[in-house]
């Protein structure tokens, strides 16, 4: 591949973003505070984040960081779906950041308004969800939603649909990509504790009945059997850097920190203080990382 | 693109519609209570697992997918309906049948149910609990949900889940706008996994009517604009590539203004502006009483005995499928054919 033909378009939350790697005086989660601050903000620490790395260290043409910060795997793939549908004959090579599994997008109806918001949803969503902004929404609301409808087992099968979202747009399109894991450790649980062993299969009322290995191939509860089958036989769909390249981690963070306790430093050294994403020396460390994978596959 | 469709398999998704739910009388089967795999696996163990094998064989035989599938004279065909399912769940057997059989020719055909249905892995209250697996695949929709089995209403089966919850979770999380996001969603995820293995489809809404409520009313009108923190630096419209703003509610608003959906998809435009084909054949019911009631000599209305709908339930009778046929064969026929 002839890199300097390619645009390096990379897709993520706050560690793709560069959170941290400058230091910034408005809250980060209340954006519409300081909108000009925001924008410098974002070119600095863009700047000094992995994707610009990656993108000197291999002669990219240039590069574009979709990085947001508390942004969810949804969210970056609704803006890779844009990229690639207005774009359809860019040459892009896709770096692709899974961030936790239990961020999600929510659409909201304000309180006193007939309009609603495009809201990230975490489990501590009410750190940057004003109090009483949203009809029905508040921090009993969200805890059982977590609790009961969007259960662990549940994001278990939201990774898996994000992982195949992923594959599938960036195969209509035919492109070039890494995909990563820097928060999001579903795949080491997975792995580790075979989740589909406590789900009843069901592929839908009398699906059973189309079961097949003869004049085509249908098996029981195959959406979640192959994605097993594809961690433990390290055979992704994706060109994923998975939990196979992480030196016993978990995801990327995991690899940092065993990284800096074997240079002999505290297992934290790469990030930062505060805010405890990478610092610029924790970024290039990782680009080095993602640079090797990509030249190796 | 000209088909020789004697060399494809016609694979059908969809929701009961899709199966021909009440083209025959199943009134011994209900699927709305043996959906769920533990009132399944009972019927297994007390031997009746073949009455609903012989059921779905009946059911599809005359529903949609095999007359399409005879009149074309395609090799043969396979019916993924599942009564009471989500579009997630038609695309999840989608994305297994086409990973499994990558070179299998094969047409899809794609109905689009309710876009307020959709997937939840829930957990089991600890006394139903058993093999000792604690969760259980739903299909999750507001009304069936709540009204086919009491014990998901006071909380019996699923921990957390009773009437409340749910009204709560479609009132405030899957709100109405939620939901117009979830089909746009849906409508790219099905492009995508069809364009990734190049495969000839047609697609249409049965019971969805969600392109008519975003022609009405454009979501944009509703959803202030956020595209994530700083995003919008990256707005741009020139040689070197071009991004706008809220892309994915504007352009699939506009496809539906031109009438360019990206998917074969058999649209308003084809439904005499019905919002789905439910409505398309309602209009079309020839026996309607246009606004004056006529009694037949036994004392009953005329408007009981309609040709479309089942007189076994709320689904197509075995006339209404031939109908809803011939809809499809024609937008499949200018689409392929010529």
């Amino acid at each position: 591949m002839d890199f300097s033909e390619y645009t390096l378009v990379s897709f993520g939350d706050s560690f793709t973003f560069g959170q941290d790697t400058v230091k910034r005086k408005a809250d980060t989660y209340k954006p519409h505070i300081d909108h000009e601050n925001n924008i410098w903000w974002k070119a600095q620490c863009n700047e000094k984040s992995y994707t610009k790395l990656i993108a000197d260290r291999m002669g990219f043409k240039n590069s574009l960081n979709f990085g947001v910060p508390a942004g969810s795997n949804e969210r970056s793939l609704l803006l890779l779906e844009t990229f690639l549908r207005t774009n359809p004959t860019l040459k892009i090579f896709v770096l692709f950041n899974f961030t936790s599994s239990s961020r999600y997008l929510s659409i909201f109806k304000l309180d006193h308004e007939p309009m609603y918001d495009i809201v990230e949803m975490a489990p501590t969503a009410t750190y940057w969800i004003e109090p009483g902004r949203y009809s029905g929404i508040d921090t009993k609301s969200i805890a059982n939603h977590y609790t009961y409808f969007r259960n662990s087992v549940h994001e278990m099968y939201n990774h898996i649909k994000e992982r195949r979202s992923l594959y599938y747009m960036l195969s209509a399109h035919n492109v070039p990509h890494a995909s990563f894991d820097i928060l999001n450790d579903m795949d080491y649980h997975i792995l580790r504790d075979n989740p589909m062993q406590y789900i009843h299969d069901n592929d839908g009322f009398g699906v059973d009945d189309l079961y097949s290995n003869d004049e085509y191939t249908l098996t029981k509860m195959d959406y979640f059997n192959s994605y097993y089958e594809e961690l433990k036989n390290d055979s992704m769909l994706l060109s994923h850097l998975g939990v196979n390249y992480v030196d016993g981690g978990r995801n990327l963070m995991d690899y940092m920190a065993i990284l800096a306790t074997s240079q002999g430093y505290d297992y934290n050294h790469y990030s930062d203080p505060v805010g405890h994403h990478w610092t610029h020396e924790g970024h290039i460390e990782i680009a080095k990382l993602i640079e090797k994978y990509i030249n190796e596959n | 693109m000209k088909i020789n469709y004697s060399e494809y398999t016609l694979i059908s998704f969809g929701d009961s519609y899709t199966f021909g739910q009440d083209v025959i009388d199943g009134e011994y089967i209900d699927p709305m209570t043996i959906k769920t795999s533990s009132a399944h696996h009972r019927l297994k163990a007390n031997g009746l697992d073949g009455v609903i094998e012989m059921w779905k064989s009946e059911c599809n035989e005359k529903a949609y997918t095999q007359i399409i599938a005879d009149a074309f004279g395609f090799k043969n065909n396979l019916n993924f309906g599942v009564p009471g399912s989500s579009n997630e769940r038609s695309l999840n057997l989608l994305d297994s049948f086409l990973r499994q059989n990558p070179t299998l020719k094969i047409f899809v055909l794609f109905n689009f149910t309710a876009a307020s249905r959709h997937l939840n892995i829930l957990k089991l209250q600890k006394e139903q609990i058993y093999d000792r697996m604690p969760y259980d695949i739903v299909d999750v929709n507001m009304t069936t949900l709540t009204s086919r089995e009491a014990h998901f209403q006071n909380g019996d089966r699923y921990v957390g889940i009773n009437k409340r919850s749910i009204e709560n979770l479609f009132t405030y999380f899957r709100n109405e706008e939620q939901e117009t996001y979830q089909h746009i969603k849906d409508r790219r995820a099905l492009y995508n996994i069809l364009s990734a293995y190049d495969v000839p489809h047609a697609s249409f809404d049965i019971l969805n009517g969600e392109d008519a409520r975003i022609l009405n009313v454009p979501p944009m009108h509703r959803i202030n604009s956020n595209d994530g923190l700083g995003i919008e630096t990256l707005y741009n419209n020139d040689e070197s590539y071009v991004f706008t703003e809220m892309e994915l509610f504007e352009s699939y608003t506009k496809e539906l203004i031109d009438n360019s959906p990206l998917l074969s998809h058999i649209g308003i435009d084809h439904l005499a502006g019905a919002a789905n084909i439910n409505l398309f054949l309602e209009e079309l019911e020839p026996n309607k009483d246009d606004g004056k009631v006529i009694y037949r000599g036994d004392g009953t209305k005329e408007s009981d005995y309609l040709r479309y709908r089942s007189e076994y339930g709320m689904h197509w009778s075995i006339e209404g499928h031939k109908e809803a046929a011939k809809l499809i064969e024609k937008f499949i026929k200018n689409k392929y054919d010529t």
